[in-house]
């Protein structure tokens, strides 16, 4: 059996929830499969690390498993289960900052020693894709989280800006107006590297 | 006239293709004799452009066997009831084969340990106990009986009636990253209350320490059933 057969293509999401719904195991499974590697690219997106990332992916399926009667038919499944994963990615963030804040805090004057990479130093001679990823990314942690979110979902996800309003939960022209900018300050901070990767 | 901040708002919607054609119009003509905007969507198309191709990355090996663990916890604690925990989702394509794998040298030790082929559903494992009584046992002291559990079960040969000493859900004594042979030692028999049992290496051990315990010279011996 092939992975595209296993994901059963022919069967709508809401279908299967609406199976997993009546206690059926291997519709769960079926959206497992199906959301994982998406789940898990967003939230590494989102966080930069990957087993923090493969965390935040099983609990969102944990709270599926949960949660599974919470879900009504009115909304899309996909928007709803970003919506779970991507508000356990921001409760991450927000942990690991309160986390920074203690850390240094903690620190004597004498054990804060910094070290700054010089990361353009190559880029001339040797643009390779790690190196560019990881510049474009950093460029992503440094965004504030409301604009991190719309340009990882709509410029990494891919998703619609009309997803995108539901899973956010703000109006269309809210999103549109937000990914815009965040796709300025993305640039603003990406200004002194030729991109694009290939 | 616009000025460039009003024409930058629109940048977002025509490197999506979503602008209406007009406007679209519009804006190309502004960024033809303003070289600031055009470089300014030449860039946001090119990040657009990057940040689509960036690599994709997979769940790493030990993910499934993780989710699945976790997906036994949060059911134990729901109490949540199927007919055989072995039904639960295996997850993943690339699960299946790992997964048949443990479940092989699973069933190899465990044959090994206890002299029999391990099969689904209850079973009574070699021994002169009868299985019904047993399962009562359990149902005494733990109040259920769950698929998954492996019963350390002895007879007391005074009151001829069935002990149980202790009983724990194999994939709670499974830690993932042990082997085998670590998951099914020291735990099973760290609980079991009788002393020098917690290192004990092997079932040999356990048994001989068992047969020969001062404490308890009712014990005749012990056995393990897999519900």
């Amino acid at each position: 059996m092939t992975k595209n057969s296993k994901l059963q293509p022919d069967i709508s999401d809401e279908e299967l929830i609406k199976r997993f719904q009546d206690d059926d195991l291997q519709a769960y499974d079926i959206i497992i499969l199906r959301y994982k590697d998406q789940l898990l690219n967003f939230a590494y997106r989102f966080l930069g690390n990957v087993e923090e990332s493969e965390d935040i992916v099983q609990e969102t399926f944990l709270r599926l498993w949960r949660n599974r009667h919470a879900y009504r038919q009115i909304a899309k499944f996909s928007t709803w289960i970003y919506t779970i994963a991507g508000n356990l990615a921001k409760t991450e963030l927000r942990k690991r900052k309160r986390r920074k804040v203690i850390s240094i805090s903690d620190m004597g004057f004498e054990d804060k020693e910094y070290e700054i990479e010089d990361e353009l130093a190559n880029t001339d001679q040797d643009a390779n894709s790690s190196l560019t990823e990881k510049i474009i990314q950093d460029a992503i942690d440094e965004l504030p989280p409301r604009f991190k979110e719309v340009i990882i979902l709509r410029d990494i996800q891919e998703l619609s800006y009309e997803d995108i309003g539901s899973i956010l939960q703000i109006p269309l022209g809210t999103v549109k107006s937000r990914v815009n900018r965040a796709r300025l300050k993305l640039q603003s901070k990406l200004k002194d590297i030729d991109t694009p990767m290939r | 006239m616009k000025n460039c901040t009003s024409y930058k708002k629109l940048f977002s919607e025509y490197v999506d293709k979503t602008l209406e054609p007009a406007r679209s119009r519009d804006l190309e003509a502004h960024t033809a004799s303003c070289a600031a905007c055009k470089s300014s969507l030449d860039a946001m198309l090119s990040i657009k452009r990057s940040l689509a191709s960036l690599p994709k990355i997979g769940a790493s090996d030990s993910f499934d066997a993780v989710m699945r663990a976790r997906l036994r916890q949060q059911i134990r604690r729901e109490g949540y009831r199927t007919r055989s925990l072995w039904r639960l989702p295996s997850f993943s394509l690339n699960f299946k084969a790992p997964a048949y794998a443990v479940l092989a040298v699973l069933l190899i030790f465990l044959g090994a340990m206890l002299q029999k082929t391990y099969n689904s559903g209850p079973q009574v494992v070699k021994g002169n106990y009868q299985f019904s009584q047993v399962q009562q046992a359990l149902l005494q002291k733990a109040g259920a009986i769950d698929p998954g559990y492996m019963v350390i079960a002895q007879r007391d040969s005074v009151n001829n009636r069935i002990v149980i000493i202790n009983y724990v859900d194999i994939d709670e004594i499974a830690p993932l990253d042990d082997s085998l042979q670590k998951r099914t030692q020291g735990l099973i028999y760290s609980k079991t209350g009788l002393p020098n049992l917690r290192e004990a290496p092997s079932r040999q051990i356990r048994t001989s320490a068992l047969q020969s315990n001062p404490a308890e010279p009712r014990i005749q011996y012990a056995k393990e059933y897999i519900f």
